[in-house]
């Protein structure tokens, strides 16, 4: 059976995030942590692999306790099997760190066939992690997927579109391989409320730093990451200009004469 | 009947507005001649006064009345059914500028608002102050004044009713220019709902609620329409107090998803394809409170003949079914070439039969009709749509809706649904309403209005 891992993230509703033009902070008070919308496409292609082929499916985040809540979320449309890799020590990662991170971990649950990412996060936006992912685990890489077309099992093999700004590319890949997926052919899954409840008692593994053997704590972490945020701040925006609608060209007109005369 | 807007009248209007705010001739805008309702004619208004304040607003009606003008009033002229149109001609009171929130009394949880306040800016007034607003028609850029004189309801009313709910008192201008504060009596209760045909509404005080910690959405797909209503009102009946209880014709799905790319809502299950949606909101003090309502729910699944029951308890999810919803409305012009709608309101366990009606006789028109309604409220969004000619269709929807419009009556209930009569709908509320009924409408019309000059063309 393949065995498939899906990596998410728990990230802030942005839609409700505001940022504090004094401090340049985000303010995150009041804000509800989602699951990363893409990772939920990335997700949806996972399950339609299950279905298709067989497979049992794997789910791993980084991220604070509370960040269990988007495993369950996952675990409520199909995913069997859960890991949250939650440690201080593993705090104020940049990307290289996260994703060693998450390898580390990950490979204590085996190998996988097929990893799915989301093509990158809200909050982030680096794009970062899918590639990084594939480096460590040493598998083929294939972004801006689209569709997974066909998966020969026995052999090994499969073949997956990609989504290019100048048509679609089609690729024949051997396993494993790792996919960072568009949302396109993938609609997010609803959950059932049979699954919702299964999903609550489901159990959800977590690793700390000590419990992942080897793990060289210099790679982790705020130690283990090369990129700093020294400050962050909301970028000046242009005044914004003035639309003129008086319901009438004419009125219109009227209105633009008088402001410039003004 | 009515006097033409005479240059001494507008002259006399300047000395109260000033020049800026009396608009005449080629400067009148032509947004000002309709408002949303679909294939509406255009009327233009021979003025149009744009009020500031309630003195204001009595001295214009005073002058109007005098000179037997007709004024009919207009706020952000998002209206489906007409209303807010000068049919009459005459003059359009635009109350769009008085959009100043006046205060909060925190203590009786009363926002004070001028009626031209976005019921978008309303429910953000409201949440400032840690509180809510529920009544939500759909149009979030409608005005709160357009909302109160159409008793705007939406889906939510099953739980939390409509505008006139939530209306603790109102200040109003007659025709003759009287100012008056209501908040109770038979006046109070006529204007709210009447479509600016018996007064002015100038300032409005709104009640506001606490707003339910936690929430979740489910959806129950059904392989029939019937199934699909019945299981609302078992649900409803149960006990489970839900906000929302809104039946999704999966051709309205369908058709909406296509336009948008994104149905959202399931169309097919098993390989078969589903007949309707039930989508249910659930409300409770915590998320454990929730659960446990879906637990209990659960175990009705198969009471319900539901094929399933599906969950939105995340804020993504939960978003992504209301922007999915509000694309019945939304798309139906970008979809089709030709499109219409019928909004009724019916008794709750007939809304399968109207929707039966109306898909049956749409199809005998070649009109692909489409539904999607508030169960328990018994509002119901009857949508029909065609690529066929223009003047085709109007003939077509326009026997459509006089059938169903007749089938309402029948039913017993009330063709104003959500969006009012207008003057879309008035050739067909006499034969909907009882004699009673229509001569209590006209007495008390003739009573707040003697001279009919408020929204002549309108109702009645």
């Amino acid at each position: 059976m393949l065995k498939i891992l899906v990596c998410v993230k728990q990230v802030p509703d942005v839609d409700q995030m505001r940022m504090d033009p004094a401090t340049g902070n985000l303010i995150r008070a009041g804000v509800p942590a989602i699951l990363n919308p893409l990772d939920a496409n990335a997700l949806s292609a996972a399950v339609k692999v299950k279905e298709t082929y067989g497979a049992e499916i794997t789910l791993i985040t980084m991220g604070p306790p509370n960040a269990e809540a988007v495993l369950r979320e996952c675990l409520a449309v199909g995913a069997d099997k859960a890991i949250l890799v939650s440690d201080r020590a593993f705090g104020n990662a940049d990307t290289l760190a996260t994703s060693y991170s998450i390898v580390s971990a990950a490979k204590q649950a085996g190998d996988f066939d097929l990893i799915f990412c989301g093509k990158e996060t809200l909050d982030g936006a680096t794009g970062q992690m899918g590639s990084q992912l594939a480096e460590r685990f040493d598998a083929a890489q294939v972004t801006s997927a689209s569709l997974i077309k066909e998966i020969d099992v026995d052999n090994n093999k499969l073949v997956v579109e990609r989504e290019l700004e100048t048509g679609i590319e089609t690729l024949e890949v051997s396993m494993p391989c790792l996919f960072t997926m568009e949302k396109t052919n993938y609609p997010v899954r609803i959950p059932s409320l049979k699954g919702k409840l299964a999903a609550k008692k489901a159990p959800v593994v977590t690793y700390t730093a000590n419990d992942i053997p080897g793990l060289d704590r210099e790679r982790i972490g705020d130690a283990g990451s090369p990129t700093k945020v020294p400050r962050m701040f909301p970028p000046v925006m242009p005044e914004p200009g003035v639309i003129i609608d008086e319901g009438s060209v004419e009125a219109s007109v009227a209105k633009l004469f008088e402001l410039i005369k003004d | 009947m009515f006097e033409k807007v005479s240059t001494d009248v507008i002259a006399e209007l300047k000395g109260i507005f000033g020049e800026k705010r009396v608009i005449t001739g080629d400067m009148i805008g032509a947004d000002f001649a309709h408002d949303e309702l679909p294939g509406g004619a255009a009327h233009m208004p021979e003025a149009v006064v744009e009020a500031a304040s309630t003195e204001e607003v009595a001295a214009l009606m005073k002058l109007c009345s005098a000179a037997k003008i007709p004024v009919t009033v207009r706020g952000a002229g998002t209206g489906q059914a007409g209303g807010s149109v000068p049919v009459e001609g005459g003059l359009v009171l635009s109350l769009k500028g008085m959009d100043q929130v006046v205060s909060f009394d925190e203590q009786a949880r009363l926002l004070t608002v001028q009626p031209g306040v976005l019921l978008q800016d309303v429910k953000a007034a409201a949440e400032e102050h840690g509180l809510y607003y529920p009544p939500d028609p759909g149009e979030k850029t409608a005005t709160i004044g357009g909302n109160v004189s159409t008793n705007a309801a939406g889906p939510c009313a099953l739980k939390y009713g409509c505008t006139r709910d939530y209306v603790q008192d109102a200040v109003i201008v007659l025709s003759d220019g009287t100012v008056t504060r209501l908040s109770s009596g038979e006046a109070f209760a006529s204007v709210i709902g009447s479509e600016g045909t018996l007064a002015v509404i100038t300032e409005i005080s709104l009640k506001l609620i606490e707003k339910p910690a936690a929430d979740a959405i489910l959806l129950f797909p059904f392989m029939d329409t019937e199934s699909c209503v019945k299981a609302a009102d078992t649900i409803i009946n149960a006990g489970f107090a839900p906000a929302i209880a809104e039946y999704m014709d999966t051709d309205i799905v369908e058709f909406a998803g296509n336009v948008t790319g994104n149905p959202v809502f399931p169309i097919e299950m098993d390989g078969e394809r589903v007949a309707a949606t039930l989508m249910v909101t659930i409300e409770g003090d915590d998320d454990d409170a929730v659960m446990e309502t879906m637990e209990a729910i659960a175990e009705m699944a198969e009471d319900l003949e539901c094929l399933d029951i599906l969950v939105g308890d995340t804020p993504t999810m939960k978003r992504d079914f209301w922007d999915a919803h509000d694309a019945f409305h939304t798309a139906m012009e970008s979809g089709a070439k030709c499109a219409n709608e019928i909004n009724v309101t019916v008794p709750s366990q007939t809304v399968a039969e109207l929707v039966s009606f109306a898909k049956d006789l749409g199809a005998e028109k070649a009109l692909k009709v489409m539904a999607y309604a508030h169960v328990g409220s018994g509002g119901v969004h009857i949508h029909a749509v065609s690529d066929c000619a223009k003047e085709e269709f109007a003939v077509a929807f326009a026997g459509f809706a006089e059938a169903v419009y007749a089938k309402v009556a029948e039913l017993g209930g009330d063709i104003g649904g959500e969006y009012g009569v207008g003057y879309a709908k008035k050739a067909y509320l006499k034969a909907a309403l009882s004699e009673v009924d229509y001569a209590k409408l006209a007495e008390t019309k003739a009573s707040l209005d003697p001279a009919g000059i408020l929204n002549p063309g309108k109702v009645i």
